[in-house]
């Protein structure tokens, strides 16, 4: 066990991979090159269209011990992951890899197969019970924890091996030509499967929206595919993107956001050229209304939205506050919509969004993200994996991508969730570095990070009510009480990598 | 002269909802009615005033005015709420079903009662009485000057219009008599006139409207339902800058006027006297309230010394 | 004992007594009994007008004792008519002798308003008509339970 640069004791290896301890944000320098893959070759008259999932799995030649990945674009609708797994153990293959953008509580399904020893790890994050299961210790297989940019790192890195990925193909010709913007299951960007397709050893586009060639427009060419297998269905339209995504009417989540607001007015960072990421929630999005009112009013030309995209920012670009939308995922039926529609509403790769191991990620030109919190600590570490009650529940996604990237990132959280206190002195899990989180706003109050003292002085002589971070603490600790903290297990159940790929926290296992 | 506060928003809170009693604190509004009245059923009266009292017990940083309102001191809780919550010394009581003198005079001799027994000065307890009926807006002159705790007169338009057996719109023609007749009874008797609640959250265009409306007919404020509808009031009632602008050349006129040993002075053809002076003050006052100014008004130099 | 007490008196001197404008009413009549030695009274009549008076009611509700937050204090400046002025003289704790009294007053519109009065001006006139009274053992005190300053009877010197 070694302590890292938070003071998280970290073990020296997990499940036989040593670990590098979390330093800092931004020193850790990658050595080596772009991992290979296989060269191919297609002739003329040879096609790629496979009867079914398990022709794909032969194939590819997928064998024990091997490792496979999955996109989650199809969000909590996705039938994907539960259809190959389900023919890796018709094919009796075992102790396979899951190395998918993220797992969420649709896929509670393949649980008796990691029980069977047909999956053996989860190569990324998971949202749902697959996580408070190994959190209980009932649930046998390590999981390790990503932010969007690590996960691409990872994998064209080589640290995560692909060898084959099944891409969820909303729309797809039989040459493997696809994109995301129709069909039945359409989910509009396919920003976290570029990745995969350029660097899995085998590819296979699965679609339930064959359409003739060519398929247009082309988000994913053929160029990367090996094979396309026609399914019934990909998933659950009703659950992949939401109707519409919308504003809260909670007054407390109301204020929050017009603090943030406030926030962003006095950093100055609001002018022309403006960049901004929120996230699909109803509070960020009563943030982005509050900024779309100021740019309007000050006739703000912005420059670029970001990150997971909603009707919300559609509406600002075709208002022409935004020159443009960097999309790696669509959060609701009116992104999709435009993304067919609108040239600058344009899909990026999630390693063009967050990597911080490529020639310059988007988010490093963010000015400004709103971000959530499971729980924030006195020294401004964020917490979104873990539940106040130590459960793995959460993945990262661009969390910790972002607020290294922005200039302001500012986290917006309600001072009070289910009886207890959002600000504890050291969170359950550190998911984001308190060096890269610059304001935290609860309807309490705002906090700022030492390091911005211009921006604390600017608050105040706005008015804006700007506390200690201890002191909302001990605010909020008035009316809940100090929660009593958690009893763990030494044993790692799973690993917080940060985007760099060192560790900057581990989940252990909560004593019942 | 009475205390200058502003009371352009009162906000209803439930008063068996902690998740928004806790909220209190962080609210805009210039003061909160917390209430055991109408919001809470029957089965939760006993648990809502204990509740209350425990919230106002933790509350000690006061930063807006905080109002309780009871049940009817004739229905079987409203002396037990005031027994409750008045030992977490709340600012005031608002008093539903105020139909007359005798029963604001009521709850002013009781809350006298209980300051001398909680051992407080004679009189800190405030009184909100409601105008909510046909016998309410008759009898609401004298209602305003029955008690000095009496801060303001609250009229309270969905019981009124029920009172009289008629539909609640949302122009508001049916209640212009009363509105009027309760802000003469106020200003009559030195104190403000609130107005009441807009139930519909969603038609934050019909807020604007009535807020306009009633701010012209002299409200002082309004009572309202939803956090959400604050800041929009506050706009409503904010001043203008001319008005602002005008005003503090009015203070400045008169400040010089004094050294000059007289009350009246002409300002650009106008004469500057009292009755100007006073609303112009009032102007500054609330435009401090709302951060369009950060002055310090010295009184004395403005009215000169008593 | 029972909630009642009594005690026959007997009337002694009578007096008529003029109050002139601008007089106050209790003043003048504490004065009267200084110069005339007159202990105890009763008011059998007074007319006239008055001004700038003073009186109270109990507010709705009140309980026991009758303290100035339980009143409901009325200044009127008139002038108004006397309607009626009820009340006694009798000597406190210190000997002095103390008035308790209550007034009626007409305003102009004809209405009446009156209650326990603290002090009256007088405006144009004053005719009070008003008996000694002789009797021994009888004390003004503030009462403890009224709050108030009242009569107690004594038993001894009863017929």
């Amino acid at each position: 066990m070694v302590k890292n640069s938070l003071g998280r004791l970290i073990p020296e290896t997990f499940h036989g991979r040593p670990l590098t301890p979390y330093a800092d944000p931004f020193s850790l320098r990658p050595t080596g090159n772009v991992a290979p893959r296989p060269l191919r070759r297609v002739n003329p008259g040879a096609g790629k269209l496979l009867p079914g999932l398990r022709e794909a799995i032969e194939a590819a030649g997928l064998r024990d011990g091997m490792t496979i990945a999955t996109h989650h674009h199809l969000r909590n609708g996705d039938l994907l992951l539960g259809l190959v797994v389900r023919e890796l153990d018709g094919l009796g293959l075992r102790d396979i890899r899951i190395a998918s953008s993220s797992v969420h509580p649709v896929h509670a399904e393949i649980i008796p197969y990691i029980q069977k020893g047909v999956i053996s790890a989860i190569e990324c994050g998971v949202n749902g019970p697959i996580g408070e299961m190994v959190s209980k210790g009932e649930l046998s297989c390590p999981v390790v924890v990503r932010t969007h940019g690590g996960r691409a790192r990872a994998i064209i890195s080589g640290q995560v091996p692909v060898d084959v990925a099944f891409i969820a193909a909303p729309t797809c010709d039989e040459y493997g030509n696809m994109n995301g913007f129709y069909g039945p299951s359409a989910c509009g960007s396919l920003g976290y499967a570029h990745t995969d397709a350029e660097h899995a050893r085998c590819v296979v586009a699965v679609t339930d929206n064959l359409v003739p060639y060519p398929a247009s427009p082309i988000s994913i060419p053929q160029t990367l595919v090996d094979y396309v297998v026609p399914v019934a269905t990909l998933g659950d339209p009703k659950k992949i993107v939401s109707t519409t995504t919308r504003i809260t009417t909670d007054p407390v989540g109301l204020l929050i956001a017009k603090y943030a607001a406030q926030v962003i007015e006095a950093s100055g960072l609001l002018r022309d050229g403006f960049s901004f990421q929120t996230g699909s929630g109803g509070i960020s999005l009563a943030v982005a209304d509050h900024v779309r009112r100021m740019m309007r009013e000050q006739q703000i030309k912005g420059s670029f939205g970001c990150g997971g995209i909603t009707g919300y920012f559609v509406d600002m670009l075709e208002e022409g506050l935004f020159q443009g939308l960097f999309d790696v995922q669509c959060f609701d039926l009116k992104a999709v919509e435009s993304m067919g529609r609108n040239r600058s509403h344009m899909e990026i790769s999630a390693d063009m969004y967050a990597n911080p191991f490529n020639a310059g990620a988007v988010v490093n030109r963010l000015d400004c993200v709103i971000l959530g919190a499971t729980e924030v600590d006195v020294d401004f570490n964020v917490n979104v994996n873990t539940e106040s009650n130590g459960y793995l529940l959460h993945n990262t996604g661009g969390h910790s991508d972002t607020a290294a990237g922005a200039k302001l990132a500012i986290i917006v959280a309600p001072s009070i969730r289910g009886r207890l206190p959002i600000v504890k002195d050291a969170v359950t899990t550190v998911t984001t570095p308190g060096e890269t989180v610059d304001v935290v706003v609860t309807e309490r109050g705002i906090a700022v990070n030492d390091k911005h003292v211009d921006l604390k002085n600017e608050l105040r002589r706005r008015k804006v009510p700007v506390k200690d971070i201890r002191e909302l603490q001990q605010e909020i600790y008035q009316i809940t009480g100090r929660p009593r903290p958690l009893e763990f297990a030494d044993e790692v159940v799973a690993l917080i990598e940060y985007r760099d790929g060192s560790i900057i926290d581990v989940i252990r296992k909560v004593e019942e | 002269m009475t205390e200058f506060r502003l009371r352009r928003t009162l906000l209803y809170v439930p008063g068996n909802m902690p998740s928004m009693l806790q909220n209190i604190p962080m609210f805009d509004c210039d003061g909160v009615i917390i209430d055991l009245e109408d919001a809470v059923p029957y089965s939760e009266k006993d648990a809502a005033r204990i509740l209350v009292r425990r919230f106002l017990e933790g509350y000690t940083d006061r930063n807006k005015e905080v109002i309780v309102r009871i049940n009817p001191l004739d229905s079987k809780w409203g002396i037990l709420d005031l027994k409750e919550v008045l030992r977490a010394l709340p600012d005031g009581i608002r008093l539903p079903k105020a139909d007359s003198p005798e029963i604001v005079e009521r709850l002013d001799t009781l809350l006298t009662e209980f300051e001398e027994e909680l051992g407080v000065e004679i009189g800190r307890f405030k009184i909100l009485p409601s105008i909510e009926s046909a016998a309410g807006v008759i009898n609401s002159i004298r209602i305003a000057r029955c008690s000095k705790r009496i801060i303001a007169l609250a009229f309270g338009a969905e019981d009124y219009t029920a009172s009289l057996e008629i539909e609640r719109t949302k122009t508001g023609e049916e209640l212009f008599h009363a509105r009027t007749r309760v802000i003469w009874a106020a200003k009559a008797a030195g104190i403000q006139a609130i107005d009441s609640i807009f139930a519909d959250v969603s038609d934050m265009e019909g807020l604007r409207r009535e807020t306009r409306l009633i701010k012209t007919l002299g409200f002082n404020g309004k009572s309202l339902v939803n956090p959400r509808q604050i800041e929009l009031v506050h706009e409503v009632f904010a001043p203008k800058q001319e008005e602002v602008d005008y005003a503090l050349q009015v203070v400045d006129a008169i400040q010089r006027a004094r050294t000059m040993g007289t009350g009246v002075i002409s300002l650009g053809g106008k004469m500057v006297d009292a009755p100007v002076v006073k609303r112009a003050v009032r102007v500054l006052k609330t435009a401090k309230a709302h951060g369009l100014i950060d002055i310090e008004l010295d009184e004395e130099a403005i009215y000169g010394e008593k | 004992m029972n909630g009642l007490w009594y005690k026959e008196y007997e009337q002694g001197r009578r007096f008529i007594i003029k109050v002139s404008p601008g007089e106050r009413v209790i003043t003048q009549l504490l004065k009267f009994a200084g110069e005339t030695g007159v202990k105890n009274a009763v008011i059998v009549s007074a007319v006239g007008s008055m001004q700038n008076v003073r009186f109270r009611g109990i507010k709705a509700g009140a309980r026991l004792p009758i303290t100035p937050p339980r009143m409901q204090l009325h200044e009127v400046e008139g002038p108004l008519e006397l309607i009626g002025l009820e009340g006694n003289l009798f000597p406190d704790e210190s000997g002095a002798v103390d008035c308790h009294l209550h007034i009626m007053l007409g305003k102009s519109s004809g209405e009446l308003i009156g209650g326990h009065l603290f002090d009256a001006e007088v405006f144009a006139s004053c005719e009070i008509l008003l008996t000694e009274v002789l009797v021994e053992g009888i004390e003004r005190h503030t009462s403890k339970s009224g709050g108030v300053p009242t009569i107690f009877i004594s038993k001894e010197g009863a017929p």
